[in-house]
């Protein structure tokens, strides 16, 4: 801790000079609700931090072009709050609104979500459900977008450079025909981490009372965030009754048992998804 | 920030005290707040950012001071638990904490009465749901929070005039 240095850039350029001095032990700040939990408890010891959240470059919530971009440091209440993700990717207002407790809302930031790659981090499945891209910048100065899915390496490992950092990401707006939503279960749902996350993004045709597209992305029950593919290409086409909503539930839990298979949690995840998928169906349909 | 020997120079002020400290990068502000100014009001739980003991008002937001390095309070605006009664007495949330005996153990008091203050400030008149939405981040073992979610819908009228 002793040799610890602590870099604070105010924008861009200044990040992209700090990144220069970046080695394999520096780690990158967003709001600190992991990071800091690390460092009080010893288990790393990083020559470096960069604070990213006084770069307040990265502070915003826009629409261009029918694309919405998030800037890295804006935090879970701001994109909980805001109208724009509320309206055209409710998915990942959702997971904002069911992220931690308050406080760790007010300050844990979607890019410190990204970055930290946790298998349980609640916006990565919505990210994954809305097909979102992560914006990188290198100490170069040079930027560049990934799919979200080659930034998430495993279990709290991301696949960035080490003189990398996330700056932003981005996804598609997804307004009216298209429906989203965002269950999840944790044991006790403002303070522990999620045991299982599901978003839900699908293509509604109310007259027909049919699903025409969707993108369903579940959480915590993998090394990653992941999409259900089949499923997808599944439920395209069909009418929503209460026999798609047990279906659905039914192919989740058959979607878990080949993701984590062996593993002690199965018996209970397996069974807990369905009630997750329910809820899903509940919010997005009335039913 | 200038450094100077490993710590940083931070400027903030707490309950209106404005406090020049120099901080080392992994010293979070519950322990500077705690140590370096005695303010002991702040309590520290699980220190790690579950049991919502230890927060405080951070430019208006509540949040968990044990998991905030203390570089970040850099320019910032804190409350404590000290800040909250003024020179007319105590704050309308900790008396109805005392009047409806919301406090059992008292150790989550601080946290719970910080995070609704939080709330209250923002939100004139929140609904239960709300309330216990504000402090669903904190752990309280003692009162199963009943009372304590009456204390803040009480002070909430109280401070919106209404007679009671």
């Amino acid at each position: 801790m002793s040799s610890l240095q602590v870099l604070t850039p105010k924008n861009n350029t200044e990040l992209a000079e700090a990144l220069k001095q970046a080695t394999p032990k520096s780690k990158i700040l967003g709001g600190g609700t992991d990071l800091v939990i690390l460092l009080n408890k010893d288990e790393i010891e990083p020559d470096l931090i960069i604070d990213m959240t006084a770069n307040k470059e990265l502070n915003y919530i826009k629409e261009e072009d029918g694309d919405i971009y998030i800037g890295a440091i804006t935090t879970i209440t701001e994109i909980h709050d805001s109208e724009l993700i509320n309206e055209k990717a409710r998915c990942l207002a959702k997971a904002c609104e069911k992220f931690g407790s308050t406080q760790i809302r007010n300050k844990a930031t979607i890019g410190g979500n990204i970055a930290n790659a946790s298998p349980a981090g609640d916006t990565l499945p919505a990210l994954k459900a809305l097909d979102a891209e992560v914006s990188v910048i290198n100490s170069k100065g040079e930027a560049r977008f990934l799919p979200l899915g080659d930034v998430l390496a495993g279990p709290n490992k991301n696949s960035l450079n080490v003189d990398e950092a996330v700056i932003g990401v981005k996804f598609s707006a997804h307004a009216k025909p298209w429906i989203s939503t965002f269950a999840k279960l944790g044991t006790r749902t403002a303070v522990t981490i999620s045991r299982i996350s599901l978003a839900v993004n699908v293509v509604y045709d109310e007259a027909t009372n049919t699903i025409n597209d969707a993108k369903i992305a579940l959480g915590a029950v993998g090394k990653a965030a992941f999409r259900a593919a089949k499923l997808e290409e599944e439920l395209k086409g069909k009418v929503v009754n209460k026999e798609l909503r047990a279906k659905f539930a039914e192919k989740l839990s058959e979607v878990i048992q080949e993701s984590i298979p062996g593993r002690a949690s199965l018996p209970y995840k397996k069974e807990a998804i369905k009630g997750v998928a329910y809820q899903a169906f509940e919010d997005l349909f009335s039913m | 920030m200038i450094l100077m020997s490993q710590k940083y120079k931070v400027n903030f002020t707490v309950n209106g005290d404005q406090y020049e400290r120099y901080v080392e990068a992994g010293e979070t502000l519950a322990s500077v707040l705690r140590v370096e100014l005695g303010l002991t009001g702040t309590k520290v739980g699980c220190d790690r950012g579950d049991c919502g003991a230890c927060t405080v008002i951070m430019n208006g937001k509540a949040v968990k001071s044990c998991i905030i390095p203390a570089l970040k309070a850099d320019g910032a605006e804190i409350q404590t638990i000290e800040g909250v009664a003024d020179e007319n007495g105590l704050h309308p949330i900790q008396q109805e904490f005392v009047e409806l005996a919301a406090v059992q153990c008292g150790y989550c008091t601080p946290g719970l009465i910080m995070a609704s203050k939080a709330l209250l400030d923002e939100n004139k008149n929140p609904t239960e749901e709300e309330v216990r939405e504000a402090i669903g981040g904190n752990i309280c073992r003692c009162t199963g929070y009943e009372k304590p979610v009456q204390a803040i819908l009480k002070a909430a009228k109280k401070l919106n005039g209404e007679c009671l």
